[in-house]
């Protein structure tokens, strides 16, 4: 069974933003009112951090999908409904027409990754032609956030069965990934492609005494 | 106050109803004029796949077209008002207006044809058992979930069984 995670290299990234943008345009995220920027939803975030004490100050910014928490994921523990838990390989999907809209996962997830839809989600004059028909816009009163772009996933799989074949390696690629221009992103299982990355010197996640395992992992910058 | 109720608003309010009874009590069949009987054309041994072209193809439409229907009635209408609509059809070069899908998914389902037909090798009529016997156009029903969850969770027999998963977001997404 196979067990999908990120790998995103800090010395690569520029934080372009570019993931965040295509993430947004595959997932029907929708642009958001600009009057009201705390209520807006991007499923990649760029995280900003500070490194170091002044006057030697550098910033770090780390693209931040949902972290897909490997071990009792905190939105999964508290949703009363099961619109969010951990599926057999180890994804944690947001089930939309599950979800009551309570917001507890809000407050559980340490990582700030969830989303609530405050609003009935607009698409202005083009955008609307450019919807993604692989997935749902979500309605105003559900949570969402990153499922590490499974429709894609349900895609490989089918063209291989189709074909007679089991799903290549690197076959499942997330859009985020395919968008960085330096290929900081890479996506795969962690015992397939990603193999080995968690026992990288560089390799750490984020708030890690919370023991969640998160099954996105970092490679911290060189000249640190 | 009341606004007055006219005479005549009444009379069309009545004309109204008594015109959609009326309509629901002979409903005159698809607008095309053409009541496809499925029954008689499985008698004739024709295969599903044979009319409904893109049901292995996510893209294409999966009611028939013009031609697939005249790819095999190329003969003289004769006394049959469907072969008669059909031909009419062929004349105008319209394609044929059918009424709707036997069974609709609700909006927030995505459920894939080529998925369960080309991957699971599952029969036809698993799903649109109603057909087989139907003489005339199949209303459409809504499915529900316990419909799929049917083969998703209880029968891991059925062909398509080792890659059917038991998993909201395999529908839900």
């Amino acid at each position: 069974m196979s067990r999908w995670g990120m790998a995103v290299d800090l010395d690569r990234c520029t934080a372009c933003g570019a993931c965040t943008v295509a993430c947004a345009q595959e997932n029907n995220v929708a642009l958001g009112n600009p009057d009201r920027p705390d209520q807006l939803i991007r499923w990649m975030e760029i995280l900003p951090a500070e490194r170091g004490k002044y006057p030697e100050v550098s910033a770090r910014l780390a693209p931040s999908p949902c972290q897909h928490c490997d071990r009792e994921p905190p939105c999964a523990r508290v949703c009363p409904v099961y619109a969010t838990y951990r599926n057999v390989e180890g994804l944690i999907p947001q089930i939309y027409e599950q979800c009551i809209g309570c917001r507890y996962c809000v407050n559980a997830c340490p990582y700030t990754c969830k989303h609530f839809n405050w609003s009935r989600p607009e698409f202005p004059a083009p955008f609307e032609r450019g919807l993604n028909p692989d997935v749902s816009v979500r309605n105003a009163g559900v949570m969402e956030k990153c499922n590490f772009c499974y429709h894609r996933l349900q895609v490989v799989r089918d063209t291989a069965a189709q074909e007679g074949r089991e799903p290549k390696l690197g076959e499942y690629r997330t859009a985020c990934q395919e968008s960085c221009p330096t290929k900081a992103i890479r996506f795969g299982d962690l015992d397939g492609e990603l193999e080995g990355v968690r026992e990288n010197e560089r390799a750490f996640t984020l708030l890690e005494d919370l023991g969640l395992m998160p099954k996105v992992i970092y490679l911290k910058e060189k000249t640190s | 106050m009341r606004a007055p109720v006219s005479g005549p608003a009444v009379l069309g309010a009545l004309a109204a109803g008594l015109f959609g009874a009326v309509a629901v009590a002979t409903w005159a069949g698809p607008p095309s004029g053409i009541r496809f009987n499925h029954a008689a054309h499985l008698r004739a041994k024709i295969d599903c796949t044979s009319c409904h072209l893109g049901v292995m193809d996510p893209a294409e439409a999966r009611l028939p077209l013009l031609e697939t229907c005249t790819g095999c009635h190329k003969d003289a209408p004769g006394a049959n008002p469907g072969k008669q609509a059909l031909a009419r059809l062929a004349a105008e070069g319209a394609e044929p207006r059918w009424p709707v899908p036997s069974v609709r998914q609700p909006d927030h389902v995505f459920f894939s044809h080529p998925r369960h037909v080309d991957v699971a090798k599952l029969e036809c009529t698993v799903c649109h058992g109603e057909v087989v016997n139907a003489t005339e156009p199949p209303r459409t029903r809504r499915m529900s979930m316990y419909a799929c969850e049917g083969c998703h969770a209880r029968h891991p027999e059925s062909a398509g069984a080792t890659r059917a998963r038991f998993d909201c977001l395999e529908c839900h997404r």
